[in-house]
């Protein structure tokens, strides 16, 4: 197990609890998708296990390594990253000095160059933009800005917050392309989706979370054929698929 | 007459450095915690005021006089972020921007309370001028002094923010703020780097006004209206723009109140038919950006 979150229950400083006892499971080199409503804590999963919320119940295991009260720094550290949902990359830096952000908690300057060349070899694109101010790219090359960004780190574990969101269909396809050959190279990915049906697809398995709570889980092909996943979040219902 | 334009031009520039000094500082604060340190003005004064208690009460030579009121400077800019700006740092700006005006109002108090209101000068020296081609051109070596330092800073601030780990997180940070903590880049310690920095910066400038005018308990106040109008001049949180908006406040005042163009007494309103002016012309500051939408 990569990463094994149990009984969590958590919230933002001193708000209500948004997550009420929930539990996910990782293994290596799988791709989970977390599906559910606007609302439902689907980020707030992904923020707790980074260490940006407050949690007042249960436990997030990465390896063998309790890491529920690390702080971010220490998580990252651990070998988890995150690729935050919409504004998540530095518009007034540079592509390449946004990659070296990335890499903000690596101390070596040799390893922050040799990643950098990787991330140039899996993003050519970006490695053409290096020098111009990242703002003023496209949806679809900020987001692999941000998750070149995240790469840098050579994560376990890659955390991504709706990695599809404000993107065209033909970018969203490019996207999640990236994402499977990203866990081909050997990471764990935990991803929070609202276009279900894509990431279902190339996701090995599924959870479904409500209003905080863990209600459905399964194979990605189960969740994606499962009638009351198809009607609530495949837009199935009345409609062809 | 090209006698009196060089000398003016000069005197400008020296204006326009020590400006600039203070508008950097406001600038960056700005680009990092988004509210205008209206407390920053009175960095100077602290600057200037302790120099000249180490150099002129106490008889220190200048550099080890300078190199202290400059440390006390940044401290307290450091301080004042960590006591006063940090506890509300995810409110309104508007909250902090009233805690900056209260600031100013109280180290104003201070100072008059510790000082007295009567104008003070720094040393007890006066420096010769020196002149230069054929006595066209007469400048003091706190000028020159000023002039070097500011330019030396300038570059120094410039290749800070563009090459090193922490210029480049200061940015990151001004950029957005809660990315940089999903990849362990610390508020704090760039909130403490710019803090210090502008303290520094305004330190210096407080040094050389104080040789080249007087202290007084507002003089902060002054040279902090016009950093301000340079920084929205060039388009705040524009580093580019805080030095290129000093410079050219600097230069105006200088030639127009020397060329006659305008009465002296109304030197201080220069600055704000500057900055209407270019309010009405180009809101964003000269090297702002148009579409705010290209910020994401």
């Amino acid at each position: 197990m990569t990463l094994s979150i149990q009984n969590l229950t958590a919230g933002y400083s001193s708000g209500p609890d948004i997550l009420h006892n929930t539990c996910f499971e990782l293994r290596e080199r799988e791709i989970v998708t977390i599906i559910g409503p606007n609302g439902a804590g689907k980020s707030t999963v992904l923020r707790s296990i980074f260490g940006l919320t407050d949690i007042r119940k249960g436990e997030i295991i990465h390896g063998s390594r309790d890491i529920t009260s690390l702080s971010t720094h220490e998580i990252i550290r651990s070998g988890i990253a995150m690729v935050s949902q919409g504004r998540n990359i530095f518009p007034d830096l540079t592509v390449e000095e946004n990659l070296e952000m990335g890499a903000y908690t690596l101390r070596s300057k040799q390893e922050i160059k040799d990643k950098k060349k990787d991330v140039f070899q899996f993003f050519p694109k970006l490695k053409s933009f290096r020098d111009r101010h990242s703002g003023i790219l496209s949806g679809g090359e900020r987001q692999m800005v941000a998750i070149g960004m995240a790469l840098m780190l050579s994560p376990e574990v890659l955390l991504l917050d709706e990695p599809s969101i404000g993107l065209a269909p033909k970018i969203i396809d490019e996207v999640f392309a990236k994402i499977q050959h990203i866990r081909d190279e050997g990471a764990s990915i935990l991803m929070v989706e609202q276009n279900a049906s894509k990431a279902l697809s190339i996701s090995d398995r599924g959870y479904v979370l409500e209003l905080g709570r863990n209600a459905l889980d399964g194979t990605g092909k189960k969740l994606l054929t499962d009638p009351k996943v198809g009607e609530l979040y495949l837009g199935k219902k009345g409609k062809k698929s | 007459m090209s006698d009196i334009l060089i000398q003016l031009i000069w005197n400008g520039l020296v204006t326009g450095s020590l400006i600039a000094l203070v508008a950097l500082g406001l600038t960056l604060i700005y680009g990092i915690a988004h509210f205008i340190q209206f407390a920053h003005g009175e960095m100077v004064a602290i600057g200037a005021y302790t120099f000249m208690v180490f150099h002129k009460l106490s008889a220190w030579p200048i550099v080890p006089a300078a190199l202290a009121s400059i440390f006390i400077t940044i401290v307290i800019g450091i301080l004042l972020e960590k006591l006063f700006f940090k506890p509300v740092r995810e409110h309104d700006p508007l909250i902090p921007l009233v805690i900056a005006i209260g600031l100013s109002i109280g180290i104003q108090a201070l100072i008059l309370i510790i000082f007295g209101p009567n104008i003070l000068t720094i040393s007890d020296h006066s420096y010769e001028s020196y002149s230069f081609l054929d006595g066209a051109l007469l400048a003091t070596p706190s000028q020159i002094l000023a002039f070097v330092f500011a330019v030396v800073l300038m570059i120094g601030l410039h290749l800070f923010l563009k090459k090193t780990k922490r210029g480049k997180a200061i940015r990151a940070i001004s950029s957005n703020r809660s990315i940089g903590k999903t990849f362990g880049l610390s508020t704090d310690k760039s909130m403490m780097w710019v803090f210090g920095i502008g303290s520094l910066l305004t330190a210096i400038a407080g040094i050389f006004l104080g040789f080249e005018q007087n202290l007084e308990p507002l003089m902060g106040v002054q040279i902090s209206v016009k950093a301000f109008s340079a920084v929205i001049l060039g388009a705040i949180g524009s580093v580019r723009g805080a030095i290129f908006g000093s410079f050219l406040i600097g230069l105006a005042e200088s030639l127009l109140v020397g060329l006659g163009i305008v009465a002296s007494g109304f030197t201080a309103g220069i600055p704000f038919v500057i900055l209407i002016l270019m309010l009405l012309i180009r809101p964003e500051g000269l090297f702002g950006k148009r579409f705010v939408s290209l910020r994401q």
